[in-house]
């Protein structure tokens, strides 16, 4: 039960308080006392909109964080391919030419067989279906933006080698350039503690700019190269420098050497191979090298027989770069 | 014991119009399911009505529209004697399509995908709802010379909402019994409208062809069962071909359309039961 007020900004009704601060039993505005059962709906205070039902929801497949990664990498052996390079160094480019390629059954040798993170495949890879009146588009693939700027996102893509009809699972994460450079010019390592459990590294270059400015990529390379030995010894992941722009170019020998020679220094095994993940002349078709890139990186953990992953195992050091990561992780802690 | 088939497929794929087909091959028998019992066939007298007189069924058409429902139907395999009851929901393409680039679905579907062992995939051969963006990686020059269409560049491709549907039957579907596998039948319909050399390959060779990443999918799947049709419910072309449609005017239904088979030498059969896919699924 409750009073009502003639005066029409007077709450009494709900509230209990009188706008004239007066007793509300004795106030000489009170209309009586009414059941608030029967209060016009008018007079009361107008529900909020009723909640949308929700939809139920499909698991996405855009790209995964490290825990939604981890339980695909249980059934099955996984290839880690990290992948560092400067902003507009390619990085993104040669995860969707690979996927172009196969997802349009043009990689010689190997067939699609899943992918955990199509949509985002199909996102990241939008920008190659734009026209441009004829000419390349300038930005082939749009530039990586993490939703969240601390974790990094993994694409998965699953393969079936013809050769030994073999399915194999690669986990690359698609991160910003500016993370790497992070890495050199600040040493930040929190967000690239997934490069321990890499079973390759994948460095890449603009070959382009490599041509023109050498001494400065080279720089740029030697320190990311010194940055990865430090953060990873004693047991270091191979290497492999990959330069983008094949249809540009090969890079000068003198380069090669240099790069080489600085990884040796670090104890880095490195391997060095040209790539065009588009082309722009007829005589470098696109995705030229990416075979020799996928092979190179499958050689790491090509024999091991048992698809475990990231499990938290012993202290012993295992074996595997994937095991490592986890347990060092775990011991950090 | 209710059992439920769920029929996927974007727009313009082929359900209803295989449906209104299956139907007339349940009430006639000829087939290897047989029709034991039907409660309201409204919606699917409402579609053959129009492949009775030579047309498919429009997109949107009202009547169809308002008599859309779902289907029971009781069947029996012709070697069995157990009645299963099909519900077969027939639902718009724009819902699966909208499951895929939302992510989700209503309520009242999820529930009834979820409670579905199996599925009737539809892919229709020369759809204009098929799109094969064309990109600066694999058709560089042929972009170059034609250029795309800047309204589609950010339509999915086909092979790729395919994709997703499986993965969301992969999800969902539920073995309604210990040990049974569940089974997607993928059915490329209107497999009249390809060329006769292509008409001779398998369904999976066609997939391969113009969708080698759903086709790779479909091959390298370890947890569903999946076989592949090539189906012309008419076994002609009634909107482009005078001809043929006169042919089918003039003869009865029951003697058009077929079902592609592959056979273990790679050819293919040509089989005349319509319900072929559907009996596959329910096979005990």
């Amino acid at each position: 039960m409750s009073s009502t007020c003639s005066r029409a900004e007077c709450t009494v009704g709900e509230t209990g308080i009188c706008l004239l601060n007066n007793p509300p039993e004795s106030c000489p505005e009170r209309n009586g006392v009414t059941d608030a059962a029967v209060v016009p709906a008018e007079t009361l205070t107008i529900p909020s909109l009723p909640t949308p039902t929700e939809r139920p929801r499909f698991p996405h497949s855009l790209t995964m964080n490290p825990d939604e990664i981890e339980p695909l990498t249980k059934r099955r052996y996984h290839h880690l391919i990290s992948i560092l390079g400067a902003p507009d160094a390619g990085k993104t480019a040669i995860m969707v030419s690979l996927y172009l390629l196969l997802a349009n059954n043009m990689l010689d040798g190997y067939q699609i067989a899943d992918s955990a993170t199509m949509m985002a495949f199909d996102e990241i890879s939008r920008g190659t279906r734009r026209w441009n009146k004829g000419n390349t588009p300038e930005q082939m693939t749009t530039h990586t933006e993490l939703q969240d700027e601390r974790t990094p996102g993994f694409l998965h893509l699953r393969l079936k080698r013809y050769s030994d009809m073999k399915l194999i699972d690669l986990v690359l994460p698609d991160l910003p350039g500016e993370w790497t450079d992070a890495f050199v010019d600040q040493t930040r390592t929190d967000r690239l503690s997934f490069l321990r459990g890499s079973d390759t590294i994948w460095v890449t270059l603009d070959g382009e700019e490599l041509a023109r400015l050498r001494q400065q990529v080279l720089h740029r390379t030697h320190l990311l190269l010194q940055r990865i030995a430090k953060f990873l010894a004693p047991t270091i992941p191979p290497v492999i420098l990959v330069i983008s722009h094949l249809d540009r170019g090969q890079p000068e020998q003198r380069n090669v050497d240099s790069m080489m020679a600085e990884a040796k220094k670090y104890g880095i095994s490195l391997t060095i191979i040209s790539v065009a993940s588009f082309s722009d002349v007829k005589d470098v078709p696109p995705g030229t090298g990416l075979l020799e890139l996928l092979a190179e990186s499958l050689k790491v953990g090509a024999n091991l027989p048992v698809p475990l992953f990231w499990p938290r195992l012993s202290k012993d050091l295992p074996t595997r770069f994937a095991q490592r990561f986890k347990t060092q992780d775990s011991e950090a802690q | 014991m209710n059992r439920s088939i769920m029929l996927i497929g974007q727009p313009d794929s082929g359900k209803t119009n295989y449906l209104a087909r299956v139907w007339e091959s349940l009430r006639a028998e000829s087939g290897l399911l047989k029709l034991v019992d039907a409660t309201d066939i409204q919606y699917l007298e409402a579609v053959i009505a129009h492949l009775l007189q030579g047309e498919y069924a429009p997109r949107s058409d009202k009547n169809i529209e308002e008599s859309q429902q779902d289907i029971t139907l009781v069947v029996r395999q012709n070697t069995s004697d157990e009645d299963v009851d099909l519900l077969v929901p027939d639902v718009t393409g724009e819902l699966w399509r909208g499951a895929v680039s939302n992510s989700d679905l209503p309520q009242e579907w999820m529930t009834r995908l979820e409670n579905s062992d199996g599925a009737l995939l539809f892919l229709r051969v020369g759809s204009e709802e098929n799109h094969q963006p064309i990109d600066w990686v694999t058709a560089r020059r042929l972009m170059a010379l034609v250029g795309n269409d800047v309204k589609k560049e950010s339509v999915l491709p086909t092979q790729v909402l395919y994709s997703e549907l499986l993965r969301f039957l992969q999800l969902k579907l539920t073995s309604s019994r210990v040990g049974r596998a569940r089974r997607v039948a993928v059915v490329v319909s209107a497999w009249d409208r390809l060329d006769p050399e292509q008409r001779e390959s398998t369904p999976l060779e066609y997939l391969r062809r113009e969708y080698p990443l759903f086709a790779g999918r479909l091959e390298n799947l370890d947890d569903l069962e999946v076989r592949i049709f090539g189906l012309s419910i008419t076994g002609g072309d009634l909107q482009d071909d005078p001809a043929f449609k006169a042919i089918f005017k003039n003869g009865d239904l029951k003697d058009f359309g077929y079902t592609v088979v592959p056979l273990p030498d790679g050819k293919v059969e040509r089989n005349p039961d319509l319900t072929l896919p559907i009996s596959w699924l329910i096979e005990a």
